[in-house]
């Protein structure tokens, strides 16, 4: 399963929530929130439930063709391809962010890990924070798999249940990428020989 | 010249910042940029100093001008995607830039004059070439599959690189030790290639650590009780220099200053959200500042002392003791 996140840094608009601290922190103008909307993927093929039916709705308009009177006519043999479903919003749940930061894993103890970071929401632009977090923040997956130099994210906020309930969240979500290819180590190779060229280095 | 790069609290290159401030323009007054190697507390701004300073030759160690080096950061620059990534997007926008303009670098390796100016010369005394074959082995693991996840890189140390600068200008000689630890320093006192004479200044290197400390650098290359400046750096719960680290460069001169200080506080924020970091039982252990400056000024022309000046937070040694 993979996870895409959408990130809109805005002040937050409309009605205050209900939480007293909340309120009174933004009464004094001293926070801008972040709206972090989480889209997770399907399981299976991975792409996102909207984009499948948007993908389908393209499948069918690609697979019919208009004859000499005008009349659409399926390529297929005469098959007819139905319209795709209505699509019906799915409930998901919602993130609003705090307090969000960028960091790396710098050492890791015996029940927590020392890290770098960078402060997103006050807009730094180089890391310059430290801290001491427990391990018990991160999963167990993660935390197999959690070496110096990982990279991760870190939002505190509040979670709204499709309920409508909320809870204050904080959330460690490590960076992960496909391995390297073999296209971008040549693509690699060929940068190198032409700068070594340019540079009489050849 | 303009030795290595950092960005200010602002994100704006500080060495820019200073020469604006001065009134200068880098364009024309920038003969050389150096990078005496790519951590990323060493080259952070880099790219810009070389866009902005035009023709200004660029000058790095010779290893990483090897097609095995140049490979790996042009098959990862892509996948160096975030804002605390380890500096792989900021040398190849360097590289890109100097392809671009056709410029090529001075290579920096041991005994090397890299600049020579009307009274004035730039020598590198390493890295040797002993350090630039474990580099190039090192750098296999980097475009391995598992070393391809979001991890900063590169997991090899390149201080093993470091860039040492002679700087000779007119009765003056200025030894910047950049971050070259203790193997590399014997490498320099046996090379028998390097400049003569000794310095005034020593850029104190590594942070004033131990593991970058050789005494008979002191003793051969050293004037005596010199101006010694360095670059305190903090990670967590550890901070260089030590105390044990400040004790000993102090007891080799009294004139040493430290470009900031080490000790923070923790930032603060609002109260929903320092409750909440609390609840999860993390320890925000402090914010590093603004660098400062330290400036030190002699005339060329006589044999007179360095008149130092300190910017803020910069300061004293003992002060930093203290």
């Amino acid at each position: 399963m993979a996870l895409g996140v959408e990130l809109t840094a805005k002040p937050l608009e409309g009605s205050p929530t209900s939480d007293r601290d909340l309120s009174r922190e933004r009464a004094a103008g001293s926070i801008h929130e972040q709206e972090l909307r989480s889209i997770w993927a399907s399981v299976g093929d991975g792409s996102p439930t909207a984009d499948r039916f948007g993908l389908a709705a393209n499948a069918s308009d690609r697979r019919t063709h208009v004859d000499g009177q005008g009349n659409g006519v399926p390529r297929n043999g005469g098959v007819n391809i139905l319209p795709p479903p209505p699509v019906t919003p799915i409930p998901t749940s919602s993130l609003h962010a705090l307090q969000e930061w960028e960091g790396y894993v710098t050492r890791i103890g015996e029940d927590a890990f020392d890290v770098r970071l960078l402060d997103v929401t006050a807009g730094d632009a180089v890391e310059r924070e430290d801290a001491v977090i427990p391990l018990e923040e991160v999963s167990a997956e993660d935390r197999q798999r959690m070496e110096p130099g990982s990279i991760f994210r870190w939002v505190i906020g509040y979670q709204r249940s499709v309920g409508g309930t909320r809870q204050r969240v904080s959330q460690i979500v490590f960076l992960d990428l496909p391995s390297i290819t073999d296209r971008d180590l040549e693509q690699g190779r060929e940068w190198a020989d032409r700068l070594r060229a340019e540079w009489g280095l050849e | 010249m303009i030795v290595d790069s950092c960005l200010g609290t602002d994100g704006r290159t500080v060495a820019l910042q200073y020469l604006d401030g001065l009134g200068v323009n880098p364009a024309d007054a920038v003969k050389m940029l150096v990078a005496t190697h790519w951590h990323q507390d060493h080259i952070r701004g880099m790219s810009r100093l070389v866009e902005t300073c035009g023709s200004t030759r660029f000058c790095c160690a010779s290893a990483l001008g090897s097609r095995e080096f140049l490979s790996a950061v042009g098959g990862l620059a892509g996948r160096d995607f975030s804002e605390v990534g380890s500096g792989v997007r900021e040398i190849h926008s360097v590289f890109a830039s100097l392809g671009s303009t056709g410029s090529s670098p001075v290579w920096a390796g041991p005994g090397q004059r890299v600049f020579r100016g009307e009274s004035s010369e730039v020598w590198s005394l390493s890295p040797g070439h002993e350090k630039f074959q474990r580099f190039l082995r090192s750098i296999e693991g980097w475009v391995s599959p598992k070393a391809a996840s979001a991890k900063r890189k590169p997991s090899p140390d390149p201080n093993r690189l470091s860039v040492v600068l002679w700087i000779k200008c007119g009765h003056a000689n200025v030894l910047l030790g950049g971050d070259l630890e203790r193997s590399g320093w014997r490498a320099v006192l046996d090379d028998p290639t390097k400049p003569s004479g000794k310095a005034s200044v020593f850029k104190v290197p590594h942070h004033g650590s131990s593991g970058a400390d050789v005494p008979e650098v002191w003793e051969r290359m050293l004037d005596p009780e010199p101006v010694a400046v360095l670059a305190p750096w903090r990670k967590g719960g550890r901070m260089l220099p030590t105390s044990h680290d400040v004790q000993r460069i102090l007891s080799r001169t009294p004139h040493a200053y430290a470009s900031a200080k080490t000790s923070s506080s923790a930032r603060k924020r609002p109260g929903v959200v320092s409750r909440a970091v609390r609840s999860t039982g993390t320890k925000l252990t402090g914010v590093i500042g603004p660098p400062g400056i330290v400036r030190l000024r002699r005339s060329v022309a006589s044999d007179g002392p360095w008149t130092v000046r300190l910017f803020d937070p910069a300061c004293s040694l003992r002060e930093l003791a203290a």
